[in-house]
């Protein structure tokens, strides 16, 4: 046993540089993109439901707004929409926190939709947009000039 | 790297690699929160974010994880006593030569690496050698992998690891992972994977206590509660 084992509960963070060859991995995120449609890239605007402080992807859900700051109903209800971004920390780096960013908050949001049409999209690395608005719609609705854009300011 | 493979192994790599390109239906581990299994120590997509290394006169504790927790635990002068208990991460025993750990890892579950590559059987092992990098930057960890059901030879692979913080780092801290509160993918009616979101039936909201949803929607409905 060399003099290492003499050091009680030594504690380092290495980090791993990846390794070429039969190991090497192709892709980066820990799941595949390809159900959403990264041909479209749709805005929506709505009122945050849910953060969703994800490790790998965090998640937005709001409920959809009118220009005019009123909820947008389908069959009597509210509708909700969901966004998928990168991790909360990556997120957090930008801002975006779930103190920064708390329930009620009015959103702008401009996102890869599902392809299957369910109401909701991703945010990629090269696409997308985030904007915060506050509490109240401003006038003439949350937009980069109403609002403070947190992620894809370009 | 289908030459490297069994022939058994080598239809399923060809499965694998004609479902992700053509059927467009990619089965990554941690996109389902299935196990990780222990072939994905190796893979970034499982431990991107770097380890954490714990040592005791013991045993050396690693921690890592992407979508999911990875603890590995070199056991230090101890011998297998798992034969026939197949384990996600397998059972590691090991041995101080001078600076240097060697791991041995055998006992281990059959899966598979994902992102194109490879499964692996019941018969996967691995030998680790732990050594310092001579330049200072860190540790050089080579891995063999033996598997004689998969593999038509043993695989090596040699990797850096360079040291970013210190012990005692007043900032760095490893974030431990839920993977089901962060992947909510499943296998759509077409056969390949989707988002389950939040109207779909079977989402759990897990930031909105959803124990007391499941009871306010099937057993309160109708109820009048008092307001104090």
């Amino acid at each position: 046993m060399n003099n290492l084992s003499a050091k009680t509960w030594v504690v380092a963070a290495i980090v791993g540089v990846i390794s070429i060859g039969v190991m090497t991995t192709p892709a980066l995120s820990h799941h595949s993109f390809a159900m959403y449609d990264q041909t479209i890239e749709k805005t929506v605007t709505g009122k945050l439901t849910r953060y969703v402080p994800g490790s790998n992807h965090a998640q937005l859900i709001f409920a959809l707004l009118n220009p005019d700051g009123s909820a947008v109903m389908e069959n009597g209800r509210a509708v909700q929409w969901g966004v998928e971004t990168s991790s909360a920390a990556a997120l957090a780096r930008s801002g975006v926190t779930v103190d920064s960013f708390p329930l009620g908050t009015i959103i702008t949001v401009t996102l890869h939709p599902l392809r299957d049409g369910r109401t909701f999209g991703a945010m990629t690395n090269t696409a997308g947009r985030l904007i915060a608005c506050g509490m109240t719609m401003p006038e003439g609705g949350c937009t980069v000039e109403t609002g403070q854009v947190f992620l894809g300011g370009d | 790297m289908l030459s490297l493979l069994t022939p058994e192994y080598q239809e399923r790599m060809a499965q694998e690699t004609y479902h992700e390109a053509v059927s467009n239906s990619p089965q990554w581990m941690a996109a389902f929160c299935y196990p990780e299994g222990l072939w994905r120590w190796w893979s970034q997509a499982a431990v991107g974010g770097g380890y954490e290394v714990l040592m005791t006169p013991a045993q050396i504790q690693f921690l890592s994880g992407t979508a999911d927790n990875f603890l590995r635990k070199v056991l230090i002068g101890r011998e297998h006593v798992q034969a026939g208990v197949p384990q996600w991460y397998g059972e590691t025993v090991g041995f101080w030569n001078g600076d240097t750990l060697i791991a041995w890892t055998a006992n281990v579950q059959g899966w598979k690496l994902s992102h194109s590559m490879p499964e692996y059987s019941n018969e996967f092992e691995v030998i680790e050698v732990f050594r310092p990098n001579p330049d200072g930057s860190g540790l050089i960890v080579e891995a063999t992998f033996y598997d004689p059901d998969a593999f038509a030879q043993p695989l090596h692979t040699v990797t850096p690891w360079n040291k970013r913080f210190e012990a005692d780092d007043p900032d760095n801290r490893y974030t431990f992972k839920q993977c089901r509160t962060q992947s909510t993918i499943i296998n759509g009616a077409d056969g390949r994977p989707t988002q389950l979101i939040f109207t779909d039936e079977g989402y759990v909201d897990y930031f909105g206590r959803p124990w007391a949803q499941n009871w306010e929607r099937h057993f309160e409905q109708g109820w009048e509660k008092p307001t104090d």
